[in-house]
């Protein structure tokens, strides 16, 4: 009966942490990708202003 | 705090403060767990299953706490129009709604050897499944609609609706006759749990809410930025200088008429 239990709590703990860390690597992929278009746009519009003075 | 409403500022406090919420986080997590695991008791009852609740207790109280912070920022969107109100209510719905799913199973989990069974239709367990419900539609209302302002504006409507079932769920054990067990902490004549187990479930809980802080404020700082390539996109597409296609698509790069 106790190692049902322990089996319980063990399947109760590995959702939540589980759980939380893919919240967190959703996050952190999500701010990469983010920066990574960041940079992107941001050199094309640094391009486009080049072009205007051009 | 009207200080922060301007998002570069809001950037470089988020990039200042983070560092030390993980690192207190994971410190409080630590404590608590060694509390959870090697300092409280068995339950005299529920024996060592009683371990499930110094992280389903925590998980439910957060639950209420996003919808709490959530219907604050849907005021400052509908009231005083703070530009991050809208920012920090989208950034959260995800958060709650997985704080939610692990309270709802986590008390599944402890239900099934205590109980017997891993769900009734008991009016807390309900109106917690409607939480759930509720964080899920504002999540697929921010998705459907495609204008930022206006889909702000109907998830601010919608939360405020949203926020009847806090006092139902919190009074829920209460005003019915539940199978769930009343409250045992926050209530008039004190809690009725040992020292021994309170320690360790407040230590949880404080754990808990300073996750949800770091990741809050990192995921709103997330939808600053996806305003940003939003914007610069948009500018971008009007000056015909419209850049490659991006390797995953981003959610707003369509613009509204």
């Amino acid at each position: 009966m106790s190692e049902i239990h322990w089996a319980f709590i063990l399947a109760s703990y590995l959702i939540c942490f589980g759980l939380v860390a893919a919240l967190i690597a959703s996050i952190v992929i999500d701010h990469r990708r983010l920066q990574r278009e960041l940079t992107r746009l941001g050199a094309a519009d640094r391009t486009r202003a080049t072009d205007e003075v051009a | 705090m009207l200080k922060y409403a301007n998002p570069t500022l809001f950037l470089g406090l988020v990039s200042r403060v983070w560092p030390w919420l993980a690192g207190l986080s994971a410190l409080a997590l630590a404590i608590g767990l060694w509390g959870a695991f090697f300092s409280a008791p068995p339950d005299y009852q529920q024996g060592q299953t009683v371990r499930i609740m110094y992280i389903h207790v925590p998980a439910a109280w957060l639950s209420m706490f996003c919808y709490a912070a959530m219907t604050a920022s849907a005021l400052g969107t509908l009231v005083w129009r703070h530009p991050l109100a809208d920012a920090a209510q989208k950034a959260a719905a995800p958060i709650g709604a997985v704080f939610t799913f692990i309270c709802l199973v986590t008390g599944s989990l402890w239900g099934k050897p205590m109980w017997g069974t891993w769900w009734v239709w008991d009016a807390r367990l309900t109106s917690v499944l409607i939480l759930f419900v509720i964080y899920l539609g504002l999540i697929a209302l921010w998705r459907t609609i495609e204008d930022p302002s206006r889909a702000a504006r109907a998830a601010a409507i919608l939360t405020l609706v949203g926020v009847v079932n806090l006092p139902i769920i919190k009074f829920s054990v209460d005003w019915w006759n539940t199978l769930h067990q009343p409250a045992s902490v926050f209530r008039l004549g004190g809690p009725t749990i040992a020292p021994s187990m309170l320690w360790p479930l407040l230590v949880m809980a404080l754990a808990f809410t300073l996750i949800f802080t770091t990741l809050h404020l990192l995921a709103t700082r997330n939808e600053i930025l996806r305003r940003r390539v939003r914007r610069l996109s948009i500018q971008a597409a009007a000056a015909g200088h419209a850049p490659e296609a991006p390797a995953h698509r981003l959610t707003p790069t369509r613009v509204s008429s």
